[in-house]
Order: C-alpha cells, then sequence, then structure tokens
C-alpha cells in the first residue's frame, strides 16, 4: 500500500496527465461534482465535500454520436481507444462499471464506442472518509469483493490517502509514491469496514419483490416519473436510439433514457406494456434486483445512494428492498 | 464576402395582413426578399413556439403581423395574441434575443404600403445586427 | 403544529370530508420527507410538518379523477399551484379539502445534506424560497399555525442582457433532458408533451444546448402566467440547472404588465384578455 498525502493530490495528478488523460468529478459553478476530463490547473473534488454524479456521463454519454452521414457517405464516428485514468470515483461506481461490462462487452458484439473508454482505463476508486447519510454499498454485494473492479483502491483518512494498488497497471501508476506504515494498512481496513454491512441475500430480495406484490401500488404512488433515480445511477444503461436531420445529412446518436418514462415501452402501434407509474416503478426494483441477478450473478444496485439523494419525492429504495439481510 | 442578408420568417394571418402582403405585391409595390411567409389562419394561432422555433434554427428575425384590434377573421383572436406578444418578448430578452429581432404588428388587408414599409425597416434594423447563428 | 395536523387529518378522515388526506411523512433522513397518502385515522399519525416538507403536493391531484373528494396539505406556494388547477378546471373546488400551513421557507435537502444541519438558514433553504412571494395560503378551508419568514431575500440574479445568451447556452448545455423539471411541476399536465411528439419535432430528444434552448424556452412560455415560483423544477434537477429563473423574471413581468399573480386570479391570464390591455408592451410609446 501507497501513501499520497492530499497536499500532493495536484502533482500526483499532472504527473498522470504526461501517459493518460485524467477523468475526474470537477464541479461546474454552483452545480454538483460532474465527472469530465480535467484541464490543467483544474482541481478535482475527490474530498467528499460536495455530491458527486455518477461517472456513467463519461463513460456513457448523454448524447453521442454513432455515425453520421454527409453527401450519401456514411462517417463512422467510433472514438478512439485512448488511455485514460479516472480518478474519485466511488468503489461502488467501479462496481458498476462491472455490471455495464456485462452490458456492453459481453457476447459476440460489444460495443465499440464504450469500450472505447474502457479498454485501457485506470479505474482510481475512492472510499470516502465521510459516509453520505444514503450510502448503502454493504446492502447490495461483499465490497471487499468490488475492489477486484480497480486499478486502485484510495482509502480517505482525512489528511492523505492510502492507495491500495489492485492490478499491475495499478502497481506501476503509483510506484512513485512513498509506502505507507501497518498503521496506515489498519486504518483504511476499518474505513473500508464500515461500508460493509454485510450482503444481502439476493435470494431472498427476488422472492420478496414478486411481480404481484400488492405492495407495488403503495410504493410508487407518490413516485412522479421522472425519472432522475435511473439518471443518476451509476449502472442503469438503458439508451435510446435516434436519428436527426442536419445540414447536408443526417446523424444516429445515442441519448440516456429511462424506464420510469411514458414513452420508454411506448410502441409504434400505440400500445404501451407499462402504461402507469406502477409497472414502471416495480420495472426498476425488478431489473436491479431479480433480473440482472438471473443474468449476471450480480446486483444491478451498487448502493451509491443517489437515487436515494436525488429522488424529488423521497422514495428510499432500501426501504423498498427491505432490512438487510446479513449472511 | 458577400453581403449579409437577414433571413426573416414573417407569420401572416390570412385575412388581413397575408391580403396586405398581397395588395403589397399586386401594386408593384418594392419590399426586400429577405421575407419567407407563413400564411396561419389567425394571429391567434400564432403559438410561441413558432417563433423559438424560428430563431432556434436560426432565423435572423421575426416578424409577427396581424388583424387590428377589433378586425380579427374570428372576433377576438388577436386580443390573446395581443397578451401573449409581451411575455414572449420579455423571455426573449431574458435569454439574450435582442427586441430587434422580433417584431409583432397590426396590418390590415388595405395596408400594402405599410406591409411593404414594415418589412424594409425591419431587414435594415436587422441588418445592424450581427447574424443570429443557428442554435446547435 | 405536527399534531395540530394529525388531529385535523384525523377530522377530516372521520367526518367523511375526504377519502385521503395528502400530506407529509418522515423520509429517510431528518432532512427529508417524503409524500404520504392516509387513509385511515392511524395513518394520519405518520404525518408530520416541519422545514423538510419541501414537495409540492399539489403535483397529485391530477392524478385522479375530479370526483375523488381529496384533502391535501399545502404551502402557501403549494395553493397557490392549487389555485391555478382550479382555474384550469382540473380540480373542482368543492372536492379538494385545502389544509393550509403557514410556512417561513423550506430546507433543499441535498443542501442540508452537504452542510450537515437541517436547520433552516439561508445557506440551506431551498432556493425559491429566497424568492418566495406568497405570504399566506391563497385558498386554504384552514390554515394552521403561523409563521415568521427569517430568510434573506434573494436579489436579481439575471445576468446582464449582454451575458445572457453565454449564459444560457452553458446552462443548458448541462441539460440531460431527464424532463425531472416537467415531471415534477404541478401544472405540467398536459397528456402528451410537445417534447414528446414526433410529428411535428418541436425538439429533438438530443441533449445539446440548442435543443435543450428550444425545451426550456417553450417550458417557460408554457408556464406564463401559470409558474407559481414552488422552485420544485430547480430543486429537481440532478444539474443542478437555474430552470426557474426564466419563468421567475416572467412571473415579475407578468406582475408589471397586468398586475397578474400566478394562483391569485379566477381565471388564467392567457385565457382571458382586456380592451384595455391595448398594445401594452407591443408598441412601445
Amino acid at each position: 500500500m501507497k501513501l499520497l498525502p492530499k497536499s500532493g493530490v495536484a502533482g500526483f495528478i499532472k504527473e498522470l496527465s504526461k501517459t493518460r488523460e485524467v477523468v475526474a468529478p470537477v464541479s461546474d459553478g454552483e452545480s454538483y461534482a460532474v465527472f469530465k476530463s480535467v484541464a490543467p490547473g483544474e482541481t478535482p473534488i475527490i474530498d467528499g465535500s460536495r455530491f458527486i454524479l455518477s461517472p456513467r456521463s463519461w463513460f456513457m454519454p448523454g448524447y453521442e454520436v454513432l455515425f453520421e452521414t454527409k453527401d450519401g457517405e456514411i462517417v463512422d464516428k467510433t472514438p478512439e481507444t485512448k488511455a485514460y485514468a479516472t480518478i474519485g470515483l466511488y468503489l461502488a461506481d467501479a462496481h458498476a462499471l462491472e455490471v455495464f461490462d456485462r452490458v456492453f462487452l459481453d457476447g459476440d458484439k460489444p460495443d465499440p464506442y464504450y469500450n472505447a473508454r474502457r479498454a485501457d482505463n485506470a479505474i482510481f476508486a475512492l472510499v470516502p472518509a465521510k459516509k453520505r447519510w444514503s450510502v448503502f454499498w454493504g446492502m447490495t454485494g461483499n465490497v471487499c469483493d468490488w475492489k477486484k473492479a480497480c486499478d486502485v483502491v484510495m482509502y480517505d483518512l482525512g489528511s492523505e490517502f492510502v492507495m491500495e494498488p489492485m492490478t499491475d497497471r495499478g502497481a506501476e501508476l503509483t510506484k512513485s509514491l512513498a509506502d505507507a506504515d501497518d498503521s496506515k494498512k489498519a486504518a483504511a481496513d476499518a474505513l473500508l469496514a464500515r461500508y460493509d454491512e454485510g450482503e444481502v441475500d439476493v435470494k431472498a430480495i427476488g422472492e420478496r419483490l414478486m411481480w404481484d406484490n400488492p405492495k407495488w401500488e403503495e410504493v410508487s404512488r407518490k413516485c412522479v416519473a421522472c425519472g432522475v433515480c435511473t439518471y443518476g445511477c451509476p449502472s442503469c444503461s438503458c439508451f435510446d436510439m435516434r436519428d436527426d436531420l442536419k445540414c447536408g445529412g443526417a446523424e444516429r446518436y445515442r441519448c440516456l433514457d429511462s424506464c420510469q418514462h411514458a414513452d420508454f415501452t411506448l410502441m409504434g402501434s400505440g400500445y404501451n406494456p407499462r402504461p402507469g407509474r406502477m409497472p414502471r416503478t416495480r420495472q426498476r426494483l425488478l431489473h436491479k434486483f431479480k433480473y440482472q441477478p438471473e443474468q449476471f450473478g450480480m446486483i444491478g444496485c451498487v448502493g451509491c445512494g443517489r437515487c436515494v439523494e436525488l429522488c424529488p419525492v423521497g422514495i428510499d429504495i432500501r426501504k423498498i428492498v427491505g432490512g438487510k439481510e446479513t449472511k | 464576402m458577400s453581403e449579409y442578408n437577414p433571413k426573416i420568417l414573417a407569420v401572416l394571418c390570412n385575412w388581413c395582413s397575408y391580403a396586405g402582403a398581397d395588395l403589397a405585391g399586386s401594386s408593384r409595390m418594392h419590399y426586400p426578399t429577405n421575407v419567407r411567409i407563413l400564411r396561419v389562419p389567425c394571429s391567434g394561432r400564432v403559438d410561441p413556439m413558432f417563433v423559438l422555433k424560428a430563431f432556434k434554427s436560426g432565423f435572423d428575425g421575426v416578424i409577427v403581423l396581424g388583424c387590428h384590434p377589433g378586425d380579427c377573421h374570428y372576433a377576438k383572436g388577436n386580443y390573446y395574441t395581443r397578451r401573449r406578444i409581451p411575455l414572449l418578448k420579455n423571455l426573449l430578452a431574458n435569454l439574450g434575443v435582442p427586441e430587434e429581432r422580433f417584431h409583432f404588428e397590426w396590418v390590415s388587408a388595405s395596408e400594402g404600403a405599410r406591409f411593404a414599409e414594415l418589412v424594409t425597416e425591419f431587414t435594415a434594423a436587422l441588418k445592424e445586427l450581427p447574424p443570429m447563428g443557428k442554435m446547435i | 403544529m405536527t399534531d395540530k395536523l394529525r388531529e385535523e387529518a384525523k377530522r377530516v378522515l372521520r367526518e367523511g370530508i375526504a377519502e385521503m388526506v395528502i400530506g407529509w411523512a418522515e423520509g429517510s433522513a431528518e432532512f427529508k420527507t417524503t409524500p404520504f397518502f392516509a387513509f385511515t385515522e392511524e395513518d394520519c399519525d405518520r404525518l408530520v410538518w416541519n422545514t423538510a416538507c419541501v414537495n409540492n403536493l399539489a403535483k397529485y391531484l391530477t392524478d385522479y379523477p375530479k370526483e375523488k373528494k381529496i384533502a391535501l396539505c399545502v404551502k402557501p406556494c403549494d395553493s397557490a399551484s392549487v389555485n391555478v388547477l382550479i382555474a384550469e378546471n382540473k380540480v373542482l373546488r368543492e372536492n379538494i379539502y385545502v389544509i393550509g400551513l403557514a410556512c417561513g421557507g423550506v430546507i433543499d435537502p441535498i443542501k442540508a445534506a452537504d452542510a450537515g444541519t437541517c436547520e433552516l438558514s439561508d445557506a440551506t433553504a431551498k432556493y425559491a424560497c429566497l424568492h418566495c412571494v406568497h405570504d399566506k395560503p391563497e385558498v386554504a378551508d384552514i390554515v394552521l399555525g403561523e409563521a415568521e419568514r427569517k430568510l434573506t431575500p434573494a436579489g436579481e440574479d439575471m445576468p446582464p442582457f449582454e451575458e445572457r445568451r453565454k449564459y444560457w447556452e452553458k446552462e443548458f448545455d448541462k441539460c440531460v433532458r431527464c424532463y425531472a423539471c416537467r415531471q415534477v411541476c404541478p401544472n405540467c399536465y398536459c397528456e402528451q408533451c410537445f417534447a414528446d411528439r414526433t410529428d411535428p419535432k418541436w425538439t429533438s430528444r438530443k441533449p445539446t444546448a440548442g435543443e435543450s434552448w428550444m425545451f426550456h424556452a417553450v417550458r417557460v412560455m408554457h408556464m406564463a402566467g401559470r409558474c407559481v415560483g414552488c422552485g420544485e423544477c430547480e430543486r429537481v434537477c440532478p444539474k443542478s440547472i437555474p430552470v426557474e429563473k426564466l419563468s421567475r423574471e416572467m412571473a415579475k413581468y407578468v406582475k408589471d404588465i397586468y398586475d397578474y399573480t400566478a394562483g391569485m386570479g379566477e381565471k388564467p391570464l392567457l385565457g382571458t384578455y382586456k380592451d384595455e390591455d391595448y398594445d401594452a408592451g407591443v408598441h412601445e410609446e
């Protein structure tokens, strides 16, 4: 394990940016911190002082042109694979990338657009010093297992980060840093243990979240179908593809979509299999806690707590999923 | 570089202003060719969305013309428009679109000369401003 | 206050004035509350009233048929929303029982979480509360409590004219078009929003500055004379775009030229006209 004092973060990022494009949460004026390529001189917010929106906005941008036509010719817009380093995403977000990988990279047709940003990306995942009230990592999986999704795990100990390299690439990138002593290692482990509140029994949740549970009506009554839960989610991967005319041609682009919107399942015939808010709320939860475990062997929710915090009407996914079922 | 020729959308009511524009044409009056005319049944049909969409698509100016108050073919369509238009002007000002770019006037079927004059003045005023630019 | 509210809610249900009471209940944290639907007297014991009761519950009125008898807890701004719905004939006054609550401002849950306190102050208040124009609930069958406004009113926040186009371009560029601002608005009740229409295609789903400009500009226009300034749109924006700023300016202007405040009139502003508003603001003399 290595040690990075907070005063050295700027220098570390500068060093890193010589070989890789650094992506980190930066604040855009008043707003919450957003993942972006860090411009020289910009300070990323990795001290937990600000609400950080999910890194999904970078890995899967809200607007991405897939190809366009110009003078009758098709112009491919697949981005080039570059070397990136993503710093300051939560450990849960790093795990969410594993869910993304299942969706986008598994199978015989991996998604080139996502892959370009994912293939050579060193993940520096953060374990914040202060656990936000909404965070429930431990309820959705074994937090220690999630470390495998990262290159380096950064434990925030207040005045410094303990850096735990998990891969060769991570070790290479942190080799210039000083070694951490045993007391720091113990502090780091203790910090992580605070997030690991025991794993959920996936099967038990699956049984509780029944399709025909009469509780769905009650749960969804206050939902206003705004979809902020899905837009804020680091592991929601639904997108829409649309075509637009533009000067001298057309473009096909991908944009975010949300299962909470009425037109998500609206068919050309006008029939909508999920007409109300109840089936849509049910879909979001069942997808994360039932279908994805069946499909991928992992819960789709990573417990980052963003939906809990952003939901305008205070719907709490933790309460719906139910009491903690510790092992 | 060729001279900057502003593109203008003129939204004309079918019963008065369109007939006014027609009169200007059939009387062989001269007015700039910058206007593209959109005929609507009544100025009450002019949804503010038309104007916003026009600016969004890169029109440099929009002019909305309707019957004089009291003359509306549908009795009161233009009264409703008159209520809406100041609000739209205010919105455009708050979005940073200069008010010179948007014009609302009454033109009756007999006012062909007035139509030509309005369009000429409006075009001249727009030439003073930089192009609006398309918003992407 | 909470006790009084519970008593009143119980009375409403007991006497059959309404079938359900829509109010707020304890949320997942001390600075969070959540909308709550009480059907029985036991349910009423979960209702609360505090500075975290941020939601505008008028949103839920349009979810139910007009005939349903509903009791609704409102803050002054929410009651203005109710009045807009009444004026537009979306709800029937006789079928809703409005429990007004005196309010001195509410907190923004995310700001409060960042500050680590749920004490109401200028720093933790919902931004719209700093611009509040509602002193008391406009439509209310009963008003509970008294409140003192301690927040410092915010001043003019529109950038100077020359910078506006740049300013909005930057703000709208952030927009992801989640439409949360629309969904949460109690007075946005169209069955199909213009933004969801594909023919005619007023605006594309593409989240670029220009397309979002179109969406937000039209939204402001649709809310002209109807926006009551509850600030829900601004609060829920996951990108914290000041989406209410334009509506706020619009409301000031409407007050200026038509002497009309949204939610305080009998008739919708743009559904009426007066002979004397001849050329007001159309032609400058």
